[in-house]
């Protein structure tokens, strides 16, 4: 069964005269317990995507169209999340679907302690009396690894670290043990070794809670330690579908395969490094046809012209392009 | 590899900082006692995690920040922290920089040209037509077109920018380039881009790199020569292959293990540190990562960090592990 159910997703933005489509018809699927990545560059539409779901966009200047945009809540009942109310979508949050951010230091209050930021998620949603309330921020400080969380508690945001800022994020979003938790780039403003940490984190959290998870990066190692299945994005489209390993190992999109090139293993040195030439296309001028076109090496007359329809080739995989990979690679 | 073009020794760079205006200054240790060797010709990477004071140190072979003891030996001046200005003037023609953020260390207010030619404006050229005949050799190389000098940078992406900065880090002939974290803002798949150019310049014009970043993965494709650091102080140090090979420090074999792998198929072991980075504030005259040191027992806790251990030719490493 799935818990979240995005069926051909679609968000405009209002910029000056024109229009800039930001997620251009996704559909991504997330079942029970299952861990899911959308992987993609910085104005793919990842974080739009994850954000229309949580109904954070402020409407306008977004817009945002689905065939279907559903939630199953822990009690099994199915929530249409485009026709539900602020207040009703209120409800939702933090109980049944929660989210972390990539930048903690801009999440959090800076004129409250980090004690009552994490009190508001009991005294809110479970209707909790301040003193009870604390002890159970104390309760989860203690779940997700923070040392001396009594002391902690009476801080503020400036006095800790950013390691220490994501984990209150990660207390905050998972203290109500929700349904799903969507995690946009929860590590890219850490430290390396922070991030093994943060990422252990999480996935520990994600079991014991029996969440799904929704992980939006664009760094293909995260989605290697994290996520059983991946979603590429590009230009606000799905270019690929397919379960971490298959699209790892065997990529089959011309996008997908330069950037698993670019990275270079860590055992054998390199001397140059795979490169895409060009750069990712401005959202206003989006190249007509497959918008991987002009950057692709074996992009074709009819590349350009018309947009590939997203094929599905078996095994639970799809791709967006009209070629076999197994013909592209041999040229 | 050349001669030594660049060589600190014991450079030590503190910040005094202040709780309140009647308080006592505490000493804020952002460099402590660092030796580094630049060879002509080499790639000599910097890494480490953020505040451990990596910028720092390049920033004070730049002149950028003040040198609290210590010397810089670089184009044969010898460099302390009493060196007048005028002498500073002299070292820095020989190096330039390359920043971060291109979106914050280009002038939107000037031209690409004027960008790219400044660094001559200001050793005293004043003709126009010879900064922008200048600018123009130069920008091609970089990869971008003649007709991009005449723009402003707001209309180029970041990888654009960047190549944008590495021109006007070119212009005036200088020897060693510090390129501080040059892909860390950039999108992933332009990251190799720059990398190239980076790669190409250098044989081209014969330039030194000191190349500063938090990605390991990336040190280990491009530099010669690594230093590691940890809150100021260089852990380990040497020849990149033999420092991959065989981490002395287990502070090394953390950051090493920090790596994501991308290919499914290989599987490592990851030790995850606990903890976090102590306070760069007065710090005990200890080994500075041994709070978080997975492999620390009580004499590590306790005694002074040893001297750097020769383990063999060209890898230099800093723990108690090594005396054993």
């Amino acid at each position: 069964m799935n818990v979240l159910n995005i069926q051909n997703l679609k968000v405009l933005f209002r910029a000056g005269e024109g229009f800039v489509r930001a997620v251009e018809g996704v559909t991504i699927t997330v079942g029970e317990g299952e861990r899911v990545a959308i992987v993609g560059e910085s104005g793919c539409g990842k974080s739009v995507t994850s954000l229309a779901c949580m109904r954070l966009l402020n409407t306008p200047p977004a817009y945002i169209t689905a065939d279907a945009l559903t939630f199953v809540s822990k009690d099994g009942k199915t929530h249409d999340l485009l026709s539900k109310t602020e207040t009703e979508m209120l409800a939702l949050r933090a109980e049944e679907m929660a989210m972390i951010f990539q930048d903690p230091s801009t999440f959090l209050n800076p004129v409250m302690t980090i004690g009552e930021q994490l009190d508001e998620v009991f005294i809110y949603h479970m209707k909790m009396k301040k003193k009870e309330a604390r002890r159970h921020s104390i309760e989860m400080m203690k779940k997700v690894g923070i040392p001396d969380p009594e002391m902690r508690a009476g801080q503020y945001p400036h006095e800790l670290s950013g390691g220490l800022k994501q984990r209150i994020l990660i207390a905050m979003a998972t203290s109500l043990s929700p349904r799903l938790l969507i995690a946009d780039e929860p590590t890219t403003a850490l430290d390396v070794t922070i991030q093994a940490q943060i990422l252990k984190l999480i996935s520990e959290r994600c079991e014991k809670e029996k969440m799904s998870l929704l992980m939006i990066t664009h760094d293909l190692g995260v989605v290697r330690e994290m996520a059983d299945r991946v979603y590429v994005m590009y230009c606000g489209k799905i270019v690929e579908e397919g379960t971490v390993q298959e699209i790892l190992e065997n990529p089959k999109h011309p996008y997908t395969k330069a950037l698993v090139d670019t990275v270079p293993g860590i055992d054998e040195r390199v001397e140059r490094f795979v490169q895409i030439p060009k750069s990712v296309p401005h959202p206003m001028h989006k190249p007509s046809g497959c918008y991987f076109s002009n950057r692709c090496s074996y992009c074709t007359e009819l590349c350009k012209k018309k947009q590939p329809p997203l094929r599905d080739i078996g095994n639970g995989r799809t791709v967006r392009c009209y070629y076999d990979a197994e013909e592209l690679w041999e040229k | 590899m050349g001669e030594v073009i660049l060589k600190t020794n014991d450079l030590t760079v503190d910040f005094k900082v202040r709780k309140n205006i009647f308080g006592k200054a505490d000493r804020l240790s952002a460099v402590q006692n660092v030796n580094i060797e630049i060879k002509k010709g080499e790639i000599y990477g910097l890494v480490g995690e953020s505040g451990c004071g990596k910028t720092t140190l390049a920033n004070a072979i730049l002149g950028f920040v003040p040198i609290t003891s210590g010397s810089i030996e670089c184009f044969g001046h010898t460099i302390d922290a009493k060196t007048k200005a005028s002498e500073w003037k002299d070292v820095r023609r020989h190096m330039q920089t390359v920043f971060q953020d291109p979106y914050s260390s280009l002038n939107t207010r000037f031209k690409v040209w004027e960008i790219i030619s400044e660094p001559l404006y200001i050793a005293g050229e004043r003709n126009e037509k010879l900064l922008c005949d200048r600018a123009a050799s130069l920008v091609e190389k970089v990869g971008l077109s003649l007709a991009d000098l005449d723009r402003y940078v707001f209309e180029f992406s970041g990888g654009q920018r960047q190549r944008i900065a590495i021109a006007r880090a070119l212009i005036s002939d200088a020897e060693l380039i510090i390129c501080d974290e040059p892909t860390s803002a950039l999108d992933v798949s332009v990251h190799s881009q720059i990398c190239n150019l980076l790669l190409d310049l250098r044989e081209e014009f014969e330039l030194t790199y000191l190349f500063i970043s938090h990605n390991l993965s990336l040190i280990k494709h491009i530099t010669d020569h690594m230093a590691v650091m940890y809150l100021g102080e260089v852990m380990e140090c040497g020849a990149t292959e033999k420092i991959f090979e065989n981490p002395a420090c287990p502070y090394t074999e953390a950051l090493m293990s920090a790596i994501l792998e991308v290919n499914p198929k290989k599987k490592r072991e990851r030790i995850i540190l606990s903890g976090e980075a102590r306070s760069p504030i007065n710090p005990p005259d200890l080994c500075r990562f041994a709070n978080r040191c997975p492999k620390a027992c009580e004499f590590c806790q306790t005694s002074p960090l040893p001297p750097f251990a020769k383990l063999s030719e060209d890898h230099m490493a800093r723990c108690h592990l090594n005396y054993k």
